[in-house]
């Protein structure tokens, strides 16, 4: 039995269970218990963590699968063993941090998702972070979740950017050009750590109108939606390449990470990054800028 | 106005199971087909459309205007090979559903908002969908002739009752009555609130959401967790934790073909609850993130559902289109450009149990 067999089918075991069935369930329940009392080893290997904490998490990961089973194949869920190794390891994080949550004895990061930093996920593998990026990394080796990384960041704005502006410029002419500004521009805000915000107030002063707070609602509203409608085009175009064969899973995964990092905003601007620069950047075309002078600059403030 | 009939399918027992014996019929509008469109035509329409307009539009299912009757708007949804109609009072007024027809018809009410409902007229059903002044309309499927819509009015001469009254899906007793122990049994009130509240509106497939909801975010405890896994490791009956997939197995074959019609119902709802979002998309609107958190509940209602359809091997169709509904809607909530930061305790849960849930990605705990 492999690991996303038992993974799929574990559920509770019941007194009218036929024999052959108690069976296939107790050996995949063996099977996942390994894999969870492995990964809690890996995972938890800070002196924070006894022993009985490892076997508690195991316990407790291994349990809610039961419960809450079977799983069957959810749409999305982990297709190999790779993939469930990775999903698990998640699950042993979570049970952890819940851990020491309840325990109280030191501020541990939560799963909030708005506090989440964009920073290059490449630059984060190399660290050895553990990040959501980690499940890519745990299903391939670190340098080739690197390579895997930078080939889909190439092949995203080398390839399926292109034709995607080809196939809508194709259908209502000019329609594509909009969609690579709007690609450009998302690049732009999340490169220079600008939330939507500032890209709203941006765009009223570019357009020479008041910045008032109901405008900014609106055209931040706007902004949104334009952003959303660039993602999903993105995130089609990605789905399709899988279903026509051109990409694999493992690649998928890592656009859809590349998407999470340099195409999505920040809720609320950066005050640090905003007033000075850790680091030179470049604009679009490679030329270095004073990045928030510049900014301040165009707009004429 | 008249009381005259003119439908096989509303006879006076038909009527009689709608509610509507005291009641005055309209002349039946017919409710038009869906025409098919090119993918020109609909960019066209799509681009003129606001988020006001009805008309359903959809370069795989067609085109087909909204239409409006008895002070409702119904319109087509954006799903299936079947016709799903979304019923909408223009002034926010509650609807109230009865239905009459073979097995269970299917139906839902959008968590998010009491002036809309969801109806699936198959053939041979009727559904009676009213205002509270009693006023209302009624749908009716009529075989090889198609879709008929009445507006009624309550008779004047009648006692003063609402010819429709409200009724869920499945209104016979569930097997255990009261819940049993094991339903009830947790620490946690928001998940025995989440749960009790739940059975407490009444019908099979509520209790069957309940059931799923409770067997997934209950967290065990330690000595629990030591037996069942103790006792699935030696091939014995864990006890307790198979006591929802029991109950589950348990109830007969329509009782479950029941329960998951509804799961159908539910999701082509949620087809249509997202398509609402995506159109009408404004992240910091108060409305818009309830609206978003209701569509994710309902999500997390499936799926329990879901796990209870697999554990006995049924449900093909209901699981079918869950499987859908993540690869589109999925995406969708992927594609969303900023942090959503909606505050809720039942999807943390979610998130921290199952880290594939698409459905809990967007949330932060409670303060």
């Amino acid at each position: 039995m492999r690991l996303v067999d038992a993974f799929c089918d574990i559920q509770p075991v019941g007194p009218d269970a036929p024999a052959a069935k108690r069976d296939r369930l107790q050996t995949a329940a063996r099977i996942l218990l390994q894999e969870l009392e492995d990964l809690a080893r890996r995972e938890m290997r800070s002196s924070d963590f006894s022993a009985a904490d490892r076997d508690t998490v195991v316990q407790t990961v291994a349990y809610r699968l039961v419960k809450a089973g079977p799983r069957g194949r959810r749409e999305g869920d982990p297709q190999r063993d790779g993939e469930v190794r990775g999903w698990l390891s998640i699950a042993v994080r979570n049970a952890s941090r819940d851990l020491i949550r309840r325990r109280a004895r030191f501020a541990w990061p939560t799963m909030d998702r708005d506090s989440r930093q964009p920073a290059d996920p490449v630059e984060r593998l190399r660290a050895g972070e553990p990040t959501d990026d980690t499940p890519l990394a745990e299903q391939v080796d670190r340098r080739r979740a690197e390579a895997l990384l930078e080939q889909s960041r190439r092949t995203l704005y080398a390839l399926t950017v292109p034709a995607i502006v080809a196939r809508k410029n194709g259908r209502s002419p000019g329609a594509g050009d909009r969609f690579k500004e709007t690609i450009d521009e998302l690049r732009r805000a999340v490169r220079d750590s600008l939330s939507i915000e500032d890209l709203a107030r941006q765009s009223l002063e570019a357009d020479g109108m008041d910045v008032d707070p109901s405008k900014i609602a609106a055209r931040r509203a706007a902004l949104d939606k334009r952003f959303q409608r660039a993602r999903e085009a993105c995130l089609e175009a990605i789905d399709a390449d899988l279903r026509g064969g051109a990409i694999d899973e493992d690649q998928v995964r890592a656009t859809r990470l590349v998407l999470q990092h340099e195409l999505y905003v920040q809720q609320r601007s950066d005050g640090v990054v905003a007033k000075a620069r850790r680091k030179p950047r470049t604009d679009m075309r490679g030329r270095r800028t004073a990045g928030v002078r510049e900014i301040k600059d165009n707009s004429g403030g | 106005m008249s009381s005259i009939n003119t439908s096989p399918h509303l006879n006076p027992l038909s009527l009689q199971r709608l509610g509507l014996m005291h009641a005055h019929l309209g002349k039946p509008v017919r409710v038009p087909r869906r025409r098919r469109v090119s993918a020109a035509e609909h960019v066209r329409s799509t681009q003129r459309r606001t988020t006001d307009e009805l008309d359903f539009s959809s370069p795989n299912r067609g085109s087909r205007p909204a239409i409006e009757i008895g002070g409702l708007w119904m319109r087509a949804c954006a799903v299936d090979e079947g016709d799903v109609f979304v019923l909408k009072a223009g002034d926010g007024d509650r609807l109230h559903v009865e239905a009459s027809g073979r097995g269970e018809t299917p139906w839902s009410e959008d968590p998010a908002d009491p002036s809309r409902v969801y109806i699936e007229p198959i053939e041979d059903a009727a559904f009676a969908v009213a205002r509270g002044d009693g006023t209302g309309v009624v749908i009716v499927h009529e075989k090889g002739k198609g879709i008929y819509a009445y507006h009624f009015e309550p008779d004047p001469q009648a006692a003063p009752e609402p010819p429709a009254r409200a009724r869920r899906p499945g209104t016979e007793q569930p097997l255990s009555c009261p819940a049993p122990q094991w339903l009830s049994d947790d620490d946690e009130t928001w998940l025995h609130q989440l749960v009790q509240t739940r059975v407490a509106r009444g019908g099979l497939f509520n209790f069957a959401v309940a059931v799923g909801v409770a067997m997934r975010l209950r967290v065990a405890g330690p000595e629990e967790r030591a037996q069942g896994l103790a006792a699935l490791l030696s091939g014995r009956p864990m006890p307790t934790t198979h006591a929802p997939h029991d109950w589950y197995r348990a109830l007969d074959a329509e009782q479950r073909q029941r329960i998951e019609s509804a799961g159908v119902s539910h999701v082509n709802a949620l087809h249509d609850a997202f398509g609402d979002l995506r159109n009408g998309l404004d992240i910091d609107a108060a409305r818009w993130r309830d609206r978003l958190l209701a569509a994710l509940h309902v999500r997390d209602d499936l799926e329990g559902l879901r796990s209870l359809a697999l554990a006995v091997g049924e449900g093909e169709m209901m699981l079918r289109s869950i499987a859908r509904l993540d690869r589109e809607v999925g995406r969708f909530v992927c594609s969303l450009p900023r942090p959503v930061g909606l505050v809720d305790e039942r999807l943390v849960r979610v998130a921290s149990l199952d880290p594939g849930a698409w459905w809990a990605s967007m949330v932060r705990a409670p303060a």
